[in-house]
This record gives structure tokens, C-alpha cells and sequence, in this order.
């Protein structure tokens, strides 16, 4: 989401925990961040798993796509023979463009226009409606991800309940999104996709709910509709850090 | 492994830690074997400890895993047989196993490794048969784990205490208070530590890949801590951990 590296599912961040927690006192915070498709059901496939391999136990890693992970990264000439060789050639002369793995994360300032930011909010809305299998927005939502919903409300059940028994405190944070994509988030779909999610999880937790805060809809502290930039990330972290507390 | 083993023995030391899962078991039992001999000693007169891993639990066989340890460790019996994690989903049942070998005069104690109350608690409502003989868990001035060690002495389950000088990190190092009495005592640092650790009767198991330091880390019997200097040692206490458990354990 918008704290971790890459978009990640509440299964992923339960494993995550799972293997992480010990560097925890008792009495730790448990951030359990929530958006909007938190509830729904995200397929996960083979570069979701991959992105783990060394840095969450194997026992961990989906075992649908493990083995298949595991070597990919011990060989990464698998990925395409072809693609690593034509690489390896423009490295050698000199031709090779290196991505920008952060491509805009870590600005200062918000590199879109308000134009460019309403088209990526759009832009968002339409990939989320396609990765979900969501054909309108306001219609119930479809058995896949009715089915979805209750296996996540088991996991986020599961990811409390193991934070309480260890002496954390769960707590679950909405994220806050840019004003052009929040616009675009109607009461009854928050309602829908979100608050219900949550109500329908017990026991209930601390929840800081940044969805509202305009402080946090400014899209100064964006690098497109949905994720912060570094000002904006270091905004909000101050700002959950001195809540957390309270 | 057989110059330190060999240099340890001469210097008094007599109690060795190995585990399945650090891989090294048999050479231990080779080495061990073979430094005994040119000691003069014999098996009896050192004291074994090896554990049981988590891939193993998973698996099942514990009587035949202890059959192996043996196996690696060329020798008919270990002194203390620890389960190395209280892996999730599995401990229950490998203690009721290990009770079992217990019961066979195969290992002269069983124990447990890096529990903690909530998993002592799941243990005991587990209707054990044989309380374990001995807690193994990572203990040192940074990390008195006071509440696990007031259970294990009200349960008679003595302490053997792993990463016993904290790897002597900075924080450990540096420390003032130690660096006080340390010259106070005219003894190392590490020695002020041991010391800390045989004085609450906990049993420190350090690691040296350096020769010399087994004769500075014996040599703790010529002094003595004050109470106030071993509660000025126990207030450094910070939860500190330098191993994750769940990061050996997943699921912890
Ligand atoms: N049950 C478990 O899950 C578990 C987990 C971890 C460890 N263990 C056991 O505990 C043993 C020890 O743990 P550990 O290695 O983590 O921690 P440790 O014994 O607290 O620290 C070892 C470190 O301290 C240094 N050291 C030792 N004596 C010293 C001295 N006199 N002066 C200065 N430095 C000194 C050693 O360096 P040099 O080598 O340079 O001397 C080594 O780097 C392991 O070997 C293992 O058997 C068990």
C-alpha cells in the first residue's frame, strides 16, 4: 500500500508478521493498513511470491508458487533467456537505460498536474475494476468477491487475534488517498468496500481513519492519486506515530 | 573445532551445545570423540546437549530423530535432548514423543528452547507427563526475562542461558555500568557477566572461535558480585533480543 514497498495483500502482510513480529517489546503497535480492495479477493500470482523469496522463510512463501519462486531466483535466466542476453549486450556497449525503481516515491514535490492527477485517479478506478472483476461500483458485489470478502474477514480476525495474544496492540489504519481519488470514492462505496469490512470483523480494534482528513488529501503530498511521496510519507508517519501513542 | 575443543577440555571446560539444525552435529561428534581420547577422557565426563528442529517435528519420527543425533554424535546417549522452538502446530504432540525417548534412557534430560510463558502456559495445558528438565533461551543483562525465570524456578526447571554475553554488542561492550565494575573487580567484562550468570544460577552458554578467551571466560571463580552489583547488572535489562524468534520460528 502506500507504506510498503510494493502493494501488498493482508495475507502477505499476516505472513510478513508472522515472521517479523519478535522485533517487537510487548506492548508493540501493530499497523494493519486498509484500502479500499483490502476486504476484496486479489488473486496472487507467481511475482507476488517472488518478491518474498530471501526475505520471508520459505515455509512461509504461498505454496502454490514457491518451488517455482525459489528457482526463478536462484536462476534468474528463467525469467527469458532472450531478454537477459539482449541485456546483457546493451550493457556491454554502453546502451543499457536503467529503470527508476522508485519512479517518484521519493520526491519531494508531487511531479502531475491536477489535470494528470484527476486522469490517474480514473486510471485507478478503472484497473481496480478490472483486477476485481467489478463492472459497476454502486451493484452488490459478486459472489467471487463475496467468497473473497469472508476469507479476508477470517484473515484480519486471524492477524488480530495472533497481535493480541503476543502482547501487540493491532491497530488498523485507513489509508488516506489524493482528493481527485477520494472524490471518486462515494459514501456508499466506502461504506461497502470498507466500513462493513470492518464491522464485520470482531473483536473490533483502535482504527485511525485517515480516509476523511483533508490535511491528508492535499495532492502535494502525492506522486499520483494513491501514493504519498516522500513528504507525504514522512507527514503521515508522524502523524500515526503521535496517535498511536495516545 | 578440534584445536578449541581440544584447548576448552584442558582448560576445564566440559559441557558442549549442538543442534540439528546448525548442521554441525556429526563433526561434533567426531571432533569430541576424538579430543576425549587424547585427553584422557572419557564420554561420561562431559556433559551433551543437542535439540530437536523444526523440519524434524514437522516430519514426526522424534524417536527416530533422536536415533540419528546419536548416530552423528557417536555416542548411545545425550545429557540433555532440548526441542529448539516451540514450532506451531507441532510441539504438543513432539514433547509427549520426546517423553517417550525420555523413557527409554536414551537422553538423561529433556528440555525446551526459547519458550516463553505463553507457550509454557499452552504446554502445561497440554496434561504433560515429565515437566521439562531445563529451559535453554537467549538470557543476558539486556534481556532478564524475569517473569520466565520466576516460573522456571517455581517449576524446578533450571536455566541454560544462550547468547549469554549478548555477543557483546556495543550496548554490551561499551556499557558503563559493566565497564565500572569490571574495574572495579579487575576482571573482563564478559568475566563480570559469566560471573552475573552462575551467581542466579543460570547456566551460560557462550561461543568463542578464539583459544585464548576459554581460559578468560573460565577463570570466574576468584570473585564475587554484591547484590547490589549483580541489580546494577539486571537493570540493563531492555527486552532486548539479539536473535528474532520468529524469525528462526515463523509463527511464533
Ligand atoms: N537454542 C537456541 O535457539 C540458540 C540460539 C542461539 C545460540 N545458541 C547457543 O548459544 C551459543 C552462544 O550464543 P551466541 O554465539 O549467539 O552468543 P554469545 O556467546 O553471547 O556471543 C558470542 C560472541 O562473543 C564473543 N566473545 C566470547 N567471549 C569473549 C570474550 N572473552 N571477549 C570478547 N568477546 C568474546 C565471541 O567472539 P570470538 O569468537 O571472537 O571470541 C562471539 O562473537 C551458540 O554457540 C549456540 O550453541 C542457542
Amino acid at each position: 500500500m502506500n507504506w510498503a514497498n510494493q502493494p501488498q495483500t493482508l495475507i502477505d502482510d499476516f505472513r510478513l508478521l508472522k515472521n517479523f513480529h519478535s522485533i517487537l517489546r510487548h506492548g508493540g503497535k501493530i499497523l494493519i493498513s486498509i484500502m479500499p480492495f483490502s476486504g476484496l479477493n486479489k488473486k496472487t500470482g507467481l511475482l507476488d511470491t517472488y518478491k518474498y523469496v530471501g526475505t520471508m522463510d520459505w515455509t512461509l512463501l504461498d505454496p502454490v508458487f514457491r518451488d517455482e519462486a525459489i528457482a526463478l531466483r536462484e536462476n534468474p535466466l528463467r525469467w527469458g533467456k532472450k531478454k537477459a542476453l539482449r541485456q546483457i549486450v546493451s550493457h556491454f556497449l554502453g546502451r543499457e537505460k536503467p529503470k527508476p525503481l522508485l519512479n517518484g516515491a521519493m520526491d519531494e514535490h508531487n511531479p502531475m498536474t491536477e489535470e494528470e492527477m484527476a486522469e490517474d485517479a480514473q486510471r485507478m478506478m478503472d484497473g481496480w475494476a478490472a483486477e476485481f472483476g467489478i463492472n459497476d461500483f454502486d451493484e452488490p458485489l459478486s459472489e467471487v468477491n463475496r467468497q473473497g470478502r469472508e476469507i479476508r474477514i477470517n484473515v484480519l480476525k486471524e492477524l488480530i487475534d495472533f497481535s493480541t495474544e503476543r502482547g501487540y496492540e493491532p491497530i488498523v489504519v485507513i489509508l488516506p488517498v489524493a482528493k481527485q481519488l477520494a472524490n471518486l470514492f462515494s459514501e456508499a462505496f466506502r461504506e461497502k468496500y470498507i466500513y462493513s469490512f470492518l464491522r464485520s470483523v470482531e473483536p473490533e480494534v483502535r482504527t485511525l481513519d485517515y480516509l476523511h482528513d483533508e490535511t491528508f488529501q492535499d495532492p502535494a503530498l502525492y506522486f499520483n492519486s494513491f501514493c504519498l511521496n516522500k513528504r507525504g510519507r514522512e507527514m503521515f508517519s508522524t502523524d500515526v506515530c503521535s496517535r498511536i501513542v495516545q | 573445532m578440534t584445536e578449541l575443543v581440544t584447548e576448552g577440555l584442558k582448560v576445564g571446560f566440559r559441557a558442549f551445545d549442538t543442534a540439528r539444525d546448525y548442521s554441525n552435529e556429526h563433526i561434533v561428534g567426531r571432533v569430541l570423540e576424538e579430543c576425549l581420547k587424547k585427553a584422557g577422557l572419557s564420554r561420561k565426563d562431559v556433559f551433551i546437549t543437542t535439540k530437536i528442529g523444526n523440519s524434524q517435528q514437522e516430519k514426526g519420527d522424534i524417536e527416530g530423530e533422536i536415533e540419528k543425533s546419536l548416530e552423528n554424535l557417536h555416542t548411545d546417549y545425550v545429557d540433555l535432548w532440548l526441542m529448539h522452538w516451540p514450532y506451531p502446530g507441532y510441539f504438543e504432540k513432539t514433547w509427549e514423543k520426546m517423553e517417550k525417548v525420555y523413557a527409554q534412557g536414551k537422553v538423561r534430560a529433556i528440555g525446551v528452547a526459547n519458550y516463553n510463558m505463553r507457550y509454557f502456559r499452552k504446554l502445561f495445558s497440554a496434561d504433560i507427563e515429565v515437566v521439562p528438565h531445563c529451559l535453554q533461551l537467549e538470557h543476558h543483562p539486556m534481556r532478564t526475562a524475569d517473569d520466565i525465570l520466576a516460573f522456571c524456578k517455581e517449576k524446578q526447571i533450571s536455566i541454560q542461558a544462550y547468547s549469554p554475553l549478548c555477543r557483546m554488542i556495543p550496548a554490551i561492550r561499551d556499557n558503563i555500568i559493566l565497564k565500572q565494575i569490571s574495574v572495579s573487580k579487575g576482571k573482563s567484562i564478559p568475566q563480570v557477566i559469566l560471573r552475573w550468570h552462575y551467581q542466579h544460577l543460570s547456566v551460560p552458554v557462550f561461543k568463542t572461535l578464539k583459544p585464548h578467551r576459554l581460559g578468560e571466560n573460565f577463570n570466574i571463580w576468584d570473585f564475587e558480585l554484591t547484590e547490589q552489583e549483580m541489580r546494577q547488572i539486571s537493570s540493563l535489562d531492555a527486552d532486548y533480543k539479539y536473535h528474532l524468534e520468529s524469525v528462526s520460528c515463523p509463527g511464533y
